[in-house]
């Protein structure tokens, strides 16, 4: 199949930016390469065909590490070996079985998943260091940080394949059959550990909000 | 009440979908996107399982603003040297005998060819060593001096 033809600069929002097909790279500066064409440019060694996919795939990959894990630093890491695997076993991706964004994110997934069983991450202790460098200058963006650390903290109590099917579903944009086959389960499967996730996070959201009400009443 | 007149889509459904997706219906599954949006205009408490659903969403958007920017990323990535080392070359060999897109000739011919491989290869050393009468002519006389044979070795 043959992607359509994007513009080139880079599809710098993360939201949905590797959703489908929309993954090629691009060949002087207009057609867009099939997801066939870019692996067997890169398993040729072609570093421009490369460099394309990192500056296409690069953020949103970063984004997913970093949701996460909680930490920019290891998610930059994670995006780098990420990579480096898209070089090194390029020759080992199968055009039928998943699309390149999937391939990658899975890598991605499987890297993350790693890095926390190994390191047993706690998400709390690198959101706390969020809260003491973050120094909002006005109402709205402080609003906005408060929302984003409090959503950082429901998702790193959340158990890591509800975690991931939903930033998977919810901020990469990818498709239930997708992220269904990163996780290697059923879309049944899928969508009960989605339900899960939300209802985790709905009720995490509740009790702080009642909380920061009471504690603003008090103040 | 209800007043639902799309049978294609239940409530219950319509409620796994709100669960599982959440309030944006672009999230939906595109199967069954049309058909959830149809239930929802004709149904009254679909039309409040979403109003329900909607503040979730909202906050899960509203912290998008604030992750990090990765400034200089690609850059940082690109800066990395790329090995062009052993692995490399045996992905390059294993992706050259399998080919992995569609069915075509190069699926039989370079498998074929990869595995001759060491059978032209035996068969070249094989004749090499035969086409050496030297070595056997030497041995022999060896042999022969080895086990106190000299006699029989000066009529020779």
């Amino acid at each position: 199949m043959r992607t359509a033809i994007l513009e080139s600069d880079g599809a710098a929002d993360c939201h949905r930016s590797c959703a489908n097909a929309e993954t090629g790279a691009m060949v002087d500066g207009h057609r867009m390469l099939t997801d066939e064409e870019v692996m067997a440019a890169i398993v040729a060694g072609d570093q421009r065909v490369y460099a394309d996919m990192v500056r296409r795939h690069g953020r949103p990959v970063a984004l997913y590490a970093y949701r996460m894990l909680g930490n920019e630093n290891e998610a930059e890491d994670i995006a780098q070996e990420t990579f480096l695997r898209l070089w090194t076993q390029a020759a080992r991706w199968q055009p039928g079985k998943a699309a390149l964004s999937t391939w990658l994110h899975r890598i991605a997934h499987n890297l993350c998943i790693d890095f926390l069983r190994k390191h047993r991450i706690s998400q709390d202790a690198g959101l706390e260091e969020d809260l003491v460098d973050t120094q909002p200058t006005a109402e709205e963006s402080m609003a906005t940080e408060a929302d984003h650390i409090m959503l950082q903290a429901a998702l790193g109590k959340l158990p890591e394949r509800q975690r991931s099917a939903l930033l998977l579903t919810h901020y990469q944009g990818l498709s239930n059959r997708e992220v269904a086959d990163i996780l290697a389960v059923s879309i049944d499967a899928l969508e009960s550990l989605l339900a899960r996730a939300r209802r985790s996070l709905k009720n995490y959201w509740q009790s702080a909000s009642q909380q920061s009400a009471v504690t603003g009443e008090k103040s | 009440m209800s007043d639902d007149t799309n049978n294609t889509l239940t409530e219950q459904r319509f409620a796994e979908l709100l669960a599982a997706y959440g309030a944006d219906a672009t999230r939906w599954p595109e199967a069954e996107r049309s058909a959830a949006l149809a239930f929802m205009d004709n149904n009254v408490n679909a039309r409040g399982m979403m109003r329900d659903a909607l503040p979730l969403d909202q906050w899960m958007r509203a912290s998008e603003a604030s992750v990090p920017a990765f400034s200089g990323l690609e850059a940082r990535i690109l800066q990395r040297a790329l090995p062009v080392g052993a692995s490399a070359f045996i992905d390059r060999l294993v992706g050259w005998c399998l080919p992995a897109s569609g069915f075509d000739v190069r699926q039989l011919w370079r498998p074929l060819a990869a595995a001759s491989l060491p059978l032209a290869i035996g068969l070249m050393v094989g004749f090499q060593v035969e086409l050496s009468p030297d070595v056997y002519a030497t041995t022999v006389e060896q042999e022969l001096y080895l086990i106190s044979l000299s006699d029989y070795a000066e009529i020779l």
